[in-house]
């Protein structure tokens, strides 16, 4: 399977060293049934990545591997060309990995800007500091204030996830992952239980992005998802059947006939 | 969210103050004169030298215990049902060493060393379980140090305990001397008070909230909630450890009884009944469980019966405890303040002023809704159990 | 080696009782999910009110009778008076079965004082046999416990293993959700359940009586023992409360007999390792912790 550098949009010119994310061989089994299974994929720096599937097609099971949170039978995670299948959540983190969860998950009884303080302080040392508010951090402060504005969210601050509509909720999830700067950013079903006029937004916000973030997006949803990447994956019982461009993936039949002859799938 | 009939004001996004959040720190910040009057309260009877002041040195020393435990417990989500093993092994550090000949100071610091590493080597249990599985190994350890005290009589005396009767001395400040003692006591609950609130207010303190509401999150975000759980674990068993050591000065004896099963029940109850999560919350229970095994005791014969019912029912229907009832309070002086402040064509006018706060409220104070919200039991309450 | 004897068939003995504490225990768990502190005290209530039963009426199994049915009652009182406050969480449940404990050791302690009180069976129960092996004279009435027992075994096993209630009650334990997605009345189920669990506390508490005592205290070790078997057997396991009963109350009866210094905090050990290292148990099926 050759690196998408060969697709148009957003890759930087400079030829990489190694894909911003590797993953080879990743198999994933519940019991006797694979989850995902051989699942081989390469995404250089700064690509708009997207995996398509029906529900149960094994998405979020991948991204639970690439994340860290389970660990594969099979396969390696590579970031940056380091191999980091062993590693934790949190160490993936700290190599730059980021991840958005397809159920919101936010610190639902914290403000808006203690969510984003909590963020902003993951990858610094100040995280185990026992004896100086978090408060009185200003320049960190300053970034969770920058990046609340920067996305819609600045008058919520001293709000709880509780009053803020779904898709500044689902705008928030994003935010919390932007917050550690990571070099791969993992969006997963970013538009999922949004409104059409919400979806809009959602996928605004991808686009604004920085270019050299590199990103990759679950989404069952082809008119979402044709709108923010570039180069697809298709996902069908845990594997990989379909990649390439965006368009030629949409043409394609054997997609057209997973997602039962609907037209753009659902 | 009832609405009832004042004409729909849209509630503004940018102006409708915070919906309710979690117990936190800085709602006592909201009460300095009712702090201030409830320390020159508890400062006066522990000098008084009346038999009260040996009721608010117990209530300091459980307070330190219990407060520690809220910052693991109510802060971070891990409950210990065996906090009182700590206090009984800083009491026994302290009695088993004076007993083989240590002077006092030596005796309290092997007390710290072996409360320390004794929190070091179990720390782990913090660290791999969570929830009801971690109530259930912190009693069980609770337990064991308990057994041990009872059952290996060479070392600890079995039943009758130890008894001490030397306290150190700092300085000029002889702390045999029961009076200098509770002093001292105050001195350390003082520094322990604050030591706790900044730890709240920091970035680990709000990384252990963060822990108890999304760990899954947290490390996400880069946290090893390992460190945090270890860190969070040893603090609140050192400062059950410290409890343990005053306590065993203030009473010059330490015996099973010291970390028994009811004991641990106490310090739960305390920090339910103050009000979790809020580490000055617990300092008030300390003083309501406190106050029943001392005061109401003379009263009603049957004060534990009482104890426990009215545990229950804060359980069931208060479960922020005092703090929350604090809070509420706080939030219907705001607005009765408010109302009388403001007298719109729309408030006189044939309406009576509407229960519901709504928009005209500065930011920061309580809404209706809030206290609707804090008097209605509901599916899933964050921050408090 | 009489005295290994002795010491085995008494901690047998003890072993029923106990699973009789923890089946309760770890059906309530399994099913309900609610950790029930004040189990001891139920075990410990169920013993009084048959002392009482038995001063009034001279007839044990009358009082066996009253404090099965009295425990079950209040089984029933909990689950449709209590629990429905406590909005299903399980923090919540725990720490309100924690204010149990202080009620009833209170009333408990109001009614009956603080001494040590005894139930003695009647007639044959009451003596002693003298065993063909090496002329060990050993008192009827451990055997009766160890009977009857396994007699309440057997019937349970029959209960959750042949029947459709048992069906549903195991299925429950594995999925609650699932059981009421079935259509079938869980709340009737569940309230049997908890009334189970409790009677089962109170009639093991009456049987226990002659091995354990009648005293303020018994609450907390019969509850820690009661945690220790289900943890080690697995919370929600039948076949785990009857494993874990024989390692503990053996640990238990040994250590007491040959290793008295640690013998109690030695207990706890298995139940700690455990917990860390598999939290499900040795006989239960998930972390159901």
């Amino acid at each position: 399977m050759t690196a998408a550098g060969a697709s148009q949009a957003s890759e930087s010119a400079s030829p990489q060293s190694s894909p911003a994310l590797e993953v080879s061989g990743l198999s994933y089994r519940f019991g006797a049934l694979f989850a995902v299974r051989d699942v081989s994929l390469s995404v250089p720096a700064g690509a708009r990545f997207g995996v398509i599937g029906p529900n149960g097609a094994g998405k979020t099971t991948l991204f639970n591997l690439l994340s860290g949170e389970l660990r594969p039978a099979s396969g390696t995670v590579r970031l940056d060309g380091r191999d980091v299948t062993r590693l934790s959540p949190p160490r993936r983190a700290a190599l730059g990995l980021g991840r958005t969860f397809q159920v919101t998950r936010l610190f639902t009884d914290m403000t808006v800007r203690e969510n984003l303080t909590l963020a902003v302080h993951g990858l610094t040392r100040t995280k185990l500091q026992l004896l100086r508010p978090w408060r009185t951090y200003r320049k960190e402060q300053r970034r969770a204030e920058d990046l609340a504005g920067s996305f819609g969210l600045g008058n919520r601050l001293d709000h709880t996830p509780g009053e803020l509509s779904h898709g500044e909720l689902r705008e928030l999830e994003v935010l919390l992952a932007l917050a550690t700067e990571p070099t791969v950013l993992l969006l997963d079903e970013p538009a999922a239980g949004l409104s059409p006029a919400e979806r809009v937004d959602i996928q605004h916000l991808i686009r604004r992005l920085d270019p050299s973030l590199t990103l990759v997006v679950i989404e069952h949803d082809m008119n979402v998802l044709r709108e923010v990447v570039s180069w697809i994956a298709v996902l069908h019982y845990g594997e990989v059947v379909v990649e390439g461009p965006t368009a030629d993936v949409q043409q394609h039949p054997a997609v057209r006939e997973i997602y039962l002859g609907k037209t753009g799938g659902q | 969210m009832s609405d009832g009939g004042t004409p729909a004001r849209p509630r503004a996004a940018a102006s409708s103050p915070p919906a309710r959040r979690a117990l936190a720190v800085t709602d006592l910040a909201a009460w300095p004169l009712l702090s201030l009057a409830a320390l020159g309260v508890v400062t006066y009877f522990l000098l008084s030298g009346s038999y009260l002041a040996t009721i608010f040195e117990d209530v300091l020393i459980y307070a330190i215990a219990a407060m520690g435990l809220d910052l693991f417990g109510g802060y971070g989500g891990m409950v210990s049902l065996g906090q009182a093993g700590f206090i009984g092994l800083g009491a026994y550090g302290v009695g088993i060493s004076a007993e083989h000949g240590f002077g006092p100071w030596a005796c309290v610091g092997i007390a710290v060393g072996v409360v320390i590493g004794f929190a070091a080597a179990t720390a782990v249990v913090a660290v791999r379980v969570s929830g009801i599985t971690y109530v259930i190994i912190t009693l069980a350890i609770g337990q064991i140090l308990w057994g041990l005290s009872y059952q290996w009589t060479s070392l600890t005396g079995g039943d009758n305990g130890i008894p001490v009767t030397t306290a150190p001395s700092v300085g000029p400040f002889d702390l045999s001397d029961q009076q200098t003692l509770r002093v001292a006591t105050l001195i350390v609950f003082l520094i322990v008070f604050g030591l706790l609130m900044l730890i709240a207010a920091s970035p680990f303190g709000l990384s252990l909230r963060g822990m108890k509401s999304n760990e899954r999150r947290l490390r996400a975000l880069g946290y090893q909630t390992a460190h945090q759980r270890c860190l969070g674990y040893m603090i609140a068993s050192f400062l059950g450890g410290i409890a343990g050591i005053l306590y065993v000065y203030a009473n010059l004896l330490v015996s099973p009884s010291t970390l028994e099963f009811s004991q641990d029940g106490y310090l739960v109850l305390m920090v339910v009944l103050g009000g979790i999560g809020t580490i000055w919350g617990p300092a008030l229970g300390a003083i309501v469980i406190v106050l029943f095994q001392q005061e109401v005791s003379i009263y009603v014969a049957r004060w534990q019966t009482l104890m426990g019912l009215t545990f229950i029912a804060a359980v069931a229907f208060k479960p922020d405890g005092i703090a929350g009832l604090l809070r509420a309070a706080r939030g219907a002086l705001h607005r009765v303040a408010t109302a009388s402040a403001r007298q719109t064509p729309a408030g006189l006018a044939g309406r009576a002023a509407g229960p519901e706060g709504g928009p005209d409220l500065p930011p920061g104070g309580a809404t209706e809704d809030q206290d609707q919200r804090a008097e209605r039991p509901s599916a899933h309450r964050p921050g408090a159990l | 080696m009489t005295e290994f004897i002795v010491q085995t068939i008494n901690g047998l003995t003890l072993a029923g009782v106990i699973f009789l504490v923890s089946s309760g225990f770890t059906l309530i768990f399994g099913i309900m999910r609610v950790t029930n502190l004040a189990h001891g005290a139920i075990f410990l209530l169920g013993g009084y009110i048959a002392y009482s039963a038995i001063q009034h009426t001279n007839n044990f199994f009358w009082g066996l009778a009253a404090g099965t049915l009295a425990m079950g009652a209040l089984g029933l009182l909990v689950e449709r008076g209590l629990l429905p406050l406590l909005r299903h969480s399980e923090m919540a449940e725990l720490l309100a079965t924690l204010g149990l404990v202080y009620v009833i050791d209170d009333l408990s302690l109001a009614i009956w004082g603080g001494n040590p009180l005894n139930i003695t069976l009647p007639g044959v129960l009451n003596e002693s046999t003298t065993l063909p092996y090496h002329g060990i004279v050993y008192p009827n009435d451990r055997f009766f416990i160890l009977g009857v027992s396994v007699a309440v075994a057997a019937l349970l096993y029959v209960l959750l293993r042949r029947t459709r209630v048992g069906a549903i009650i195991r299925a429950g334990v594995d999925d609650r959700d699932m059981v009421g997605a079935l259509g079938i009345n869980v709340r009737v189920v569940f309230s049997a359940v908890f009334v189970l669990g409790f009677a089962l506390a109170g009639f093991a508490g009456v049987l226990g009586v002659p091995i354990v005592g009648l005293a303020p205290g018994n609450d907390t070790t019969i509850l820690l023992l009661a945690l220790a078997v289900v943890v080690i057997g697995g919370l929600g396991s039948y076949e785990g409360a009857i494993l874990g009963s024989v390692i503990i109350a053996l640990a238990d009866t040994y250590g007491t007999a040959y290793f008295p210094a640690v013998s109690y905090s030695v207990l706890f050990i298995p139940l700690v390792v455990v917990l860390l290292v598999r939290p499900q148990g040795l006989l239960g099926r998930r972390a159901a912790l």
